[in-house]
């Protein structure tokens, strides 16, 4: 889903009953935000197809689909758009299984508006942070596109803590060499210290290649 | 003067069927071998016996061919029948073939011996033959002659003894030697009034008789004659005077058996009339009451129905009626316009069932007018108490009613979670709505115009809860309303208000196909839509929760059938019933749901069939069941 990465999280409203679809879009107005609203979990579903991220709130009981149906089926498809359930009766059972699938919330309908605003927040903020997460692992794949071979080789030992002298020995080079590569190394990920090249390191996966 | 055998033998014939004739004839031949042989050769006497039976075959064979009841001798068409084939055309055939016997065995004269035997059979079959039969068919009678009759009897017989002892003994006094026969004549005229043809049989053979014995004695009749004159016109004289007689008396006993007959009819028909306990009065075409029965005398006495009032026999009944409708009674003026649209020819009959409580009676009264089939007009009227029939029929009513509530808070409560349900979504939109509203007013400057679009959501979202509420309540009521003029296709509405949550709840999908402008029907509404909700609920719960193959839904239809009914189907996709449970269905206490009553379906057909519909249940060739109801098109509403 790498399409994906380049969207603005959104919100989407899933409810078969009009009247409740127009009172949460109104809600979300009067706090500056705006949503799509569906009236079948068909009709999200298709709109899903070309890729969705942010957050849906999705009531439970629909006739045809139910909610559930459609959060399986995202799950299914490897969306990891935030759920928030809207339900008439949310029973223990249902809220446990909802939860598990991976739900957000599970908000019981009539609703208080703070609550539904504060969760669409929540998910949102979710969404945003892990947006910038992949934005800076984005960041770190670009710059390690930009290391020579040698230095990669470099830098996957070294944040594993051997010394230069070690890497010097398993290379076959000189600890000099090394170090200047190494000095490259943290230039070109723009790292500002050997921790943060770890932490970097970490993100790409690097221990897991070698 | 006259010969018996022949007659006696016309009489038995008359009365064994064919088939059994050989047996008589055996008879009759053994006793007249036994006296013929002593006097006669063997010949002769085989020869006559021919003769004579042919005389009797003859006379009983066509006589049995032209009537019903050859040995009755009671109506006109029978005793005309005898008179003329036993009686004379019989003798007058055979006589050829007697006088040819005689006359070649014994050598007499053809033509003499004919005369002779002519006159003499023909008077022996007209006397003896109805006296048989007459003392065969009524001997049983005479046991319960009364005393009067008896009497009489004996006082004819008397009589007859007298005129032959006067005749005989009267000669020349009174000039009755020239018509010494005519004293007869009254007594014959008496039996034959009186006793009918059997009884001019029997006098004319006594006559005969006694005659007989005045002719043998010489002078004392006709005494310028010689014997064989006086004979053939004793003779003579007997059959011209039977013949009338024998027509008398049968007019006579015809008649009194009409007469008898309508008296039975009559009897029979005021004891049926006198045993009727409803109210009983003909009247004719005016109007005027001919006849009443005893129920109805016994009411106008009491006045227990004002209409009632005077109904006096000659008085206008239409009167009667008219009056009393202008003081008070719609039920008069109902009866007034029903008889007369009877009696006017303009309606075939007149039923009408109403309440009273005239003289402090609760009563029930059905009143009917059917026309008189007869060419003067007129018409009976009936008013029965159906007072027990009425309340037997209220009483089935409100334990029907009973039943159907107890059925329906039941359903409603098993509706409880689809209920809840369908109230939380308008409620949630009147939060949400509300809530969002707050912010919009909050906010500087406030969004006025959104606020407006809010409050009117909100009010359509009230109205739908409180139309939801409404309709929970109405099926929660006792339902003691009248019948209605209603839209179908408003019933299945109404009901999906309630149930569509469930189907949404139970993950299936209920869809409704309404034609349109369906004609009206009348009804019970709380009750029409109880069937409604009762059949699409059991068609969710027959598509059980993981049926996964195939389709999950209910179809709800409404349509038009024919120009009398409109038909409402519901049908699901579910697993459908087990063999026979189509019919099963509908009988009390059959269920296939873990927690079903198994009074829901009866109720829903009880129901229907009140409302003059059907109700039935097919199994759908692709699974699934369809129920089915029809109900019959509004009249009134049609017009």
């Amino acid at each position: 889903m790498k399409a994906v990465d380049d969207r603005r999280p959104a919100i989407f409203v899933v409810d078969d009953d009009p009247s409740v679809r127009a009172a949460i879009k109104r809600l979300l107005a009067s706090v500056g935000l705006t949503c799509e609203t569906y009236g079948t979990a068909a009709d999200f579903l298709k709109r899903a197809e070309q890729g969705v991220t942010g957050c849906v709130l999705l009531d439970v009981r629909m006739p045809g689909l139910s909610g559930m149906d459609l959060q399986r089926m995202l799950n299914a498809a490897g969306s990891d758009v935030a759920i928030i359930f809207v339900t008439a009766h949310a029973d223990v059972a249902l809220t446990v299984r909802a939860m598990k699938a991976g739900a957000l919330e599970v908000l019981t309908k009539p609703f208080d508006d703070q609550v539904l605003l504060d969760a669409v927040h929540h998910a949102l903020d979710r969404e945003r942070n892990r947006q910038t997460e992949r934005e800076a692992l984005r960041a770190y794949r670009e710059r390690f596109e930009t290391l020579t071979t040698r230095e990669r080789e470099v830098m996957a030992l070294v944040v594993t803590g051997m010394l230069n002298k070690q890497v010097a020995d398993t290379l076959g080079t000189a600890e000099k060499t090394i170090k200047a590569h190494r000095a490259q190394v943290m230039h070109k990920m723009q790292a500002d210290s050997f921790a943060q090249l770890v932490r970097i390191a970490d993100r790409l996966g690097l221990p897991a290649n070698r | 003067v006259l010969w018996p055998p022949n007659a006696v033998l016309t009489a038995f014939l008359l009365f064994v069927p064919p088939r059994r004739w050989w047996s008589v004839l055996l008879g009759a031949a053994a006793a007249h071998f036994a006296v013929q042989l002593q006097v006669w050769s063997p010949p002769f006497v085989t020869a006559i016996f021919v003769t004579n039976c042919s005389e009797a075959i003859f006379a009983a064979g066509v006589i049995r061919y032209l009537t019903d009841e050859p040995s009755k001798f009671d109506t006109l068409r029978r005793v005309s029948i005898f008179v003329l084939i036993g009686g004379l055309a019989a003798p007058f055939v055979s006589s050829f073939l007697d006088a040819a016997v005689v006359s070649l065995f014994n050598d007499e004269r053809y033509w003499h011996v004919w005369k002779m035997r002519f006159l003499s059979n023909a008077l022996a079959q007209l006397a003896i033959v109805p006296a048989v039969a007459g003392i065969l068919n009524g001997s049983g009678a005479v046991h319960k002659w009364p005393l009067g009759r008896w009497l009489e009897a004996v006082a004819v017989g008397a009589g007859f003894i007298l005129v032959s002892v006067a005749v005989s003994a009267d000669v020349g006094r009174f000039g009755l030697a020239n018509a010494p026969l005519a004293p007869y004549l009254p007594l014959l005229l008496w039996t034959a009034v009186r006793f009918g043809s059997a009884g001019v049989g029997l006098s004319v053979l006594g006559t005969v008789l006694l005659a007989v014995i005045s002719a043998l004695q010489g002078d004392a009749l006709f005494p310028t004659m010689s014997s064989v004159d006086r004979i053939r016109a004793l003779q003579v004289f007997l059959i011209c005077a039977t013949l009338p007689l024998m027509c008398v008396g049968a007019l006579v006993e015809e008649r009194q058996n009409a007469d008898n007959a309508l008296r039975s009819t009559d009897m029979l028909k005021s004891s049926i009339l006198a045993s009727i306990p409803s109210l009983v009065a003909v009247i004719d075409r005016n109007g005027h009451i001919i006849a009443v029965n005893e129920s109805w005398r016994t009411a106008r006495d009491t006045g227990v129905i004002p209409e009632l009032f005077s109904g006096e026999l000659d008085a206008s009944y239409l009167n009667v009626l008219a009056a009393v409708a202008n003081r008070r009674s719609a039920n008069a003026r109902a009866a007034h316009d029903g008889i007369k649209s009877v009696l006017d020819g303009s309606a075939p009959g007149f039923t009408r069932e109403y309440f009273s409580s005239e003289g402090g009676h609760d009563q029930w009264w059905m009143m009917s007018v059917v026309p008189l089939k007869s060419s003067e007009g007129g018409a009976v009227i009936t008013y029965a108490d159906i007072t027990a029939r009425k309340h037997a029929e209220l009483e089935a009513q409100r334990s029907r009613d009973e039943l159907a509530h107890t059925t329906r808070v039941w359903v409603m409560g098993e509706l409880t979670a689809s209920l809840s349900h369908q109230l939380n979504q308008p409620l949630t939109g009147i939060m949400g709505n509300a809530q969002a509203g707050r912010r919009f007013l909050d906010a500087t400057p406030p969004n006025v115009t959104e606020v407006q679009h809010i409050l009117n959501d909100i009010i359509a979202d009230a109205q739908r809860a409180s139309d939801v509420t409404r309709t929970i309540r109405d099926m929660l009521r006792k339902d003691a309303s009248q019948d209605e003029v209603l839209d179908v296709n408003d019933v299945v509405r109404d009901t999906t208000l309630l149930i569509a949550s469930q189907a949404v709840i139970r993950n299936v999908s209920l869809e409704c196909e309404l034609a349109p402008s369906l004609p009206m029907i009348r009804g019970k509404l709380i009750q029409l839509r109880q069937v409604v909700l009762n059949l699409t609920m059991n068609a969710i719960e027959a598509i059980s929760e993981d049926w996964t193959v195939g389709p999950r839904s209910v179809l709800v239809r409404t349509e038009r059938i024919d120009a009398k009914s409109v038909e409402v189907v519901v049908a699901d996709t579910g697993l459908g019933l087990p063999d026979g449970g189509d019919q099963q269905v509908f009988e009390p206490l059959f269920t296939t749901k873990k927690t079903g009553m198994g009074m829901g379906l009866p109720i829903a057909r009880a129901i229907v069939e009140a409302h003059g519909g059907t109700m039935s249940a097919d199994r759908l060739p692709s699974g699934g069941t369809a129920f089915r109801f029809r109900l019959p098109i509004s009249r009134r509403a049609a017009e």
